[in-house]
């Protein structure tokens, strides 16, 4: 027995350690592609920042690969607290910010009131209005009000001097600045608070008026008290776009001499001598811990959601009469849309028949006499404009899909599976949120190509930093369809026989389809309007169209950067057309379920 | 049954579920084809109503006479004179293209971009135009990540192209105009002056009758420009050899006087000359690279002032980078771009002053010997401390806080 005992407990121990094995094999393989994924977030992501934190504690300029201890120093830190120019700039970006905000809160609640709560007339037009001014960047709008509110001969201010109308407005003021903020972000806020609106259980607002409370009164004292999460989500949102800018204060700000946060630490690396890439960093770093402490206000707001009263009966709510009102209440929507949309493709199409901009009276307005196709001819006969479309139009695809891909596996790993360090790749792929355009220009750039991957000087620096970028908002996109995802159906699809790829395949994968085809757009049209990192990573054969109508502007070409702009809206359209026609299949996919 | 549809950043939904509590995107298929068709429609109709390209104004564009290239058995000839020797051609021709990197405003160079690829168009220019300090950062991180392509680079702040010379960065060769130029405005075999740009007063011809313009530098903090006063950003080549001239002869303060009017600053000389012709400010000094084709090449409504007591005169440099992989065309196109015919086109583009006696000034331009001109001296130029420090105390005395 004792002998035959012995093989017997060596066969009943081996296939034990066999089982841990497989346990340990199966574990490993659902590390892999976990350690994979955060190897490739570390590379885009945790060691561009890395090299920009490191940077701003040395004196060595961060693109030259020398790291030491010995070279920490926190004198950079120091130097922008005791400059006068770092708090300027602070209180210029904190200041305008808020003035933007405000009124994009105002303009853009009341839109959404309008649409979603009353009877005014042309509902849909006012939507519309609502969102068109996304679809001209917000750089290209600031570019066309500094004709069009320029101090001495903006041509607003030339209607309204010819009009006997006693209106002076000055663009290159920090309420100028404020005002081109309110227009171009009026949309966040729109969204934001229209969809809580539809939302909202209209059962309380029903309550309010039983009760004897009048419109008035229903509306603000219950209907916005509901919304207000959303209300002030979407402000500190815009308060952090705003402030995380560079284009817009970099057109407006510099002729009155005002600093931005952005406009500095460009200037400190890409402006006039002397460049220090240091103290930039450390710039860079400031800004970073500003946005994130507004990003934690901003979080703890959307965890009290219990505010909203999210209803499933369907109930349609009790419009608003507006009476009287309803007619001029719309034109006050079209008046946004005059301001944001049509008066800057005015003063575009304007500027791209003129061969130089001076518009004295209404009469040299309507005039053409200086006009000329000759910008069209110097952009289209220049050989980087169609170098520039080329690459965006690529980038803007290849982006779209690669990331939306990428998006989706991390997405998956995240919300479907329970490996460990998923909670640490939710965190990783926030990240990018905190730190605004500029600053990850010059984290990619220098961390970027120190490796020997050469990437630098072509396309694909542009896109790795695309995918790095906008990871948190293609995450965001893709994750709330597969959040919708009962675990139920995949079980059932284990349990009918199904491995894990045919789960993924035949079941989340259809039913993820519409927020995947969601995110390739939205990657797209966020693609086109960038400016701010591809403005450090581009070269001669990576430029891109919003690059190549800020060097336009910087070379005083006002004429061809209007042909440049007036392009880069319809490849936005075409874009957006083409997405619609193309995964128009998904969203049948996604209507069949 | 919704449509999944998006709107940057966050997802939304477009379709009739309202009741169901979906936000809605109004812009359905419709307004999109209703939209892009309008956008496209203007584009294409506004057009129609305008002349074509060549009849702008009543500006009367010289054309510069086309020289031939004239082909030789010792080598490549234009107007009579030696670009390159045959065996230097037919390299250049093998490399068929080279990278060109250059500080001067970007429609001026490619206007003498085109003219060498037209007279030799076996060799294609591949242009990169940045700002004088903009282009220094990108090269000196370019050739820090080994990617720095430049052949050629042009720079107006020679002071760039000095330390690159102290770097060991450039590429010995001596363009055969190299005896045309004088010895202290080039570092023989490896960088020479493109021309001379001027620094003068510009002023809008509408807005500013020719009685009241200013007539030297201390009549722009005349009273009667506060407010209507333009300026370029000072650290910049053009810029930077304002302050060099005016602090060599002790005027330094004339400048910061300048501030009591609070000029509306612009980051780029060809950006000032836009906003000049737009109206924003009545005068401003101003490059004469910048004045010169809005006045003569578009008919824009500016007027150019010789400064009485006198202007500054400051030598953009060109050189060949040892970086570059077409070492061969980068020869030949420096060749060119120092003979008559490339200085000439330089000239009419940018009314920049060809250091070459053979060379008249551009049309319009008096000749540089009847002016009150003086090259910056290049002992206060080149002086990077200097510089440093005088621009940071002009810079805080324009307002620009430091």
């Amino acid at each position: 027995m004792s002998l035959s005992s012995k093989p017997d407990s060596a066969n009943t121990q081996k296939p034990l350690a066999d089982n841990k094995m497989i346990v340990l094999l199966r574990q490993s393989r659902g590390f892999l592609p976990m350690i994979i994924v955060l190897l490739i977030l570390s590379f885009l992501i945790i060691f561009p920042y890395f090299t920009l934190i490191y940077g701003s504690f040395t004196d060595i300029p961060p693109r030259e690969l020398a790291f030491s201890l010995d070279a920490l120093t926190v004198e950079k830190y120091e130097q922008i607290f005791t400059s006068i120019q770092f708090w300027s700039a602070l209180r210029n970006t904190l200041l305008s910010s808020l003035g933007g905000m405000i009124m994009a809160l105002f303009i853009g609640v009341w839109l959404a009131w309008l649409t979603a709560r009353t009877d005014v007339i042309g509902k849909k037009l006012i939507g519309i209005a609502a969102i068109v001014p996304l679809f001209l960047p917000a750089f290209i709008g600031a570019l066309a009000w500094s004709f069009l509110g320029s101090p001495h001969m903006g041509i607003v201010n030339m209607f309204a001097s010819e009009l006997g109308i006693p209106l002076k407005i000055n663009i290159y003021t920090l309420g100028g600045i404020m005002f081109v903020f309110g227009l171009y972000y009026t949309p966040y806020v729109y969204m934001f608070t229209n969809g809580s609106l539809n939302r909202m259980d209209p059962a309380l607002e029903e309550a309010s008026a039983i009760c004897g409370g009048s419109n008035f009164v229903t509306t603000f004292k219950v209907t916005f008290p509901l919304i207000l999460p959303a209300i002030t989500s979407s402000a500190i949102l815009v308060y952090i776009l705003m402030c995380e800018v560079f284009a817009v204060p970099a057109f407006l700000g510099q002729p009155g001499q005002l600093y931005f946060v952005t406009t500095v630490i460009y200037n400190w690396v890409r402006g006039a001598p002397p460049h220090d890439l240091n103290l930039a960093s450390a710039m860079g770093i400031l800004l970073i811990v500003v946005v994130t402490i507004l990003l934690f206000i901003q979080s703890r707001i959307l965890a009290k959601r219990s505010f909203v009263t999210v209803g499933g009966k369907g109930m349609r709510p009790k419009e608003v009469n507006l009476r009287w009102a309803r007619v001029p209440c719309f034109i006050t929507a079209m008046l946004y849309l005059i301001a944001a949309v049509i008066l800057p493709y005015v003063i575009l199409i304007q500027s791209a028949l003129r061969d130089y901009v001076y518009i004295p009276d209404i009469a040299s307005f309507f005039s053409t006499e200086v006009m000329s196709l000759r910008n069209f001819e110097s952009a289209f006969t220049y050989p980087l404009f169609w170098t520039a479309l080329q690459n965006i139009i690529l980038l803007a695809i290849f982006c779209g899909v690669v990331g939306a891909i990428f998006y989706t596996i991390i997405s998956y790993m995240i919300h479907k599976t329970k490996l460990p360090g998923r909670d640490l790749l939710n965190y990783v792929c926030v990240l990018p949120i905190a730190v605004a355009g500029l600053v990850k220009g010059m984290a990619y750039l220098w961390a970027w190509i120190q490796l020997p991957i050469g990437i630098y000087g072509t396309v694909w620096i542009l896109a790795l930093a695309y995918i790095s970028r906008f990871t948190p908002q293609g995450l965001r996109s893709i994750s709330s369809s597969m959040v919708q995802i009962h675990p139920e159906l995949e079980e059932a699809s284990r349990i009918s026989g199904e491995g894990v790829m045919g789960t993924i395949r035949k079941v989340l994968f259809p039913l993820v389809k519409p927020g995947v085809a969601s995110a390739v757009t939205l990657i797209m049209l966020l693609v086109c309007r960038e400016l701010s990192t591809s403005i450090f990573l581009y070269t001669s054969n990576s430029v891109v169209m919003t690059v190549l109508v800020y060097d336009l502007w910087e070379s005083g070409q006002w004429g061809t950067v209007a042909v440049a702009a007036l392009t880069l809206s319809l490849v936005l359209l075409g874009l957006v057309i083409l997405s619609r026609v193309v995964l128009k299949s998904e969203l049948v996919g996604g209507k069949q379920r | 049954m919704y449509k999944n549809y998006i709107k940057y950043g966050w997802t939304c939904y477009y379709g009739s579920e309202k009741k169901k509590g979906v936000s809605k995107l109004m812009l359905t298929r419709k307004y999109y084809f209703v939209a892009c068709a309008a956008l496209l429609g203007i584009l294409m109709i506004l057009p129609l109503g305008c002349g074509p390209a060549e009849e702008v104004g009543d500006v009367e564009e010289e054309e510069v006479e086309e020289e031939e290239v004239e082909v030789e058995e010792e080598g490549i000839f234009i107007g009579g004179e030696l670009i390159a020797d045959q065996e230097l051609y037919a390299a250049a021709v093998e490399e068929g293209n080279l990278v060109f990197y250059t500080a001067h405003t970007l429609d001026h160079e490619r206007a003498v971009v085109d003219a060498f690829e037209t007279r030799f168009p076996e060799i294609e220019v591949d242009l990169t135009r940045a700002g004088g300090a903009t282009l220094d950062e990108r090269m000196k991180t370019e050739e820090q990540a080994g990617e720095l392509k430049a052949d050629v680079v042009v720079n107006s702040d020679t002071n760039y192209i000095q330390e690159y010379y102290d770097l060991g960065w450039l590429l010995e060769h001596v363009p055969p105009a190299a005896d045309m130029y004088p010895a202290d405005a080039k570092r023989e075999g490896y960088f020479y002056p493109t021309g001379a740009s001027a620094i003068v007063i510009a002023y809008h011809t509408d807005l500013l009758d020719e009685e009241d313009a200013p007539v030297d530098w201390d009549c722009l903090s005349d009273e009667r420009f506060a407010g209507r006063l333009g300026g370029q950003r000072l650290g910049g080549g053009a810029m930077w050899a304002m302050v060099a001239y005016l602090g060599d002869r002790g005027d330094l303060d004339i400048i910061h006087d300048w501030a009591v009017n609070e000029p509306i600053m612009h980051t780029s000389g060809a950006g000032l000359a836009t906003s000049l012709v737009a109206g924003e400010f009545v005068a401003t000094p101003m490059g004469l690279f910048a004045a010169y084709p809005q006045k003569y090449h578009r008919g824009a409504p500016l007027e150019i002032v010789w400064p009485e007591s006198g202007f500054p005169l400051y030598i953009p440099s060109i050189a060949l980078l040892n970086h570059g992989e077409n070492p061969n065309a980068a020869k030949l196109f420096m060749n060119w771009y120092m003979s008559a015919d490339g200085q000439s086109r330089l000239a009419n583009a940018r009314g920049q002053f060809s250091l070459r006696d053979d060379v008249l000034p551009a049309p319009h331009l008096p000749p540089l010997d009847q002016l009150n001109a003086e090259v910056v001296n290049p002992d206060v130029f080149l002086d990077a401390d200097l510089r440093d420090q005088w621009v940071s105390e002009t810079t805080r005395a324009l307002g620009w806080e430091d």
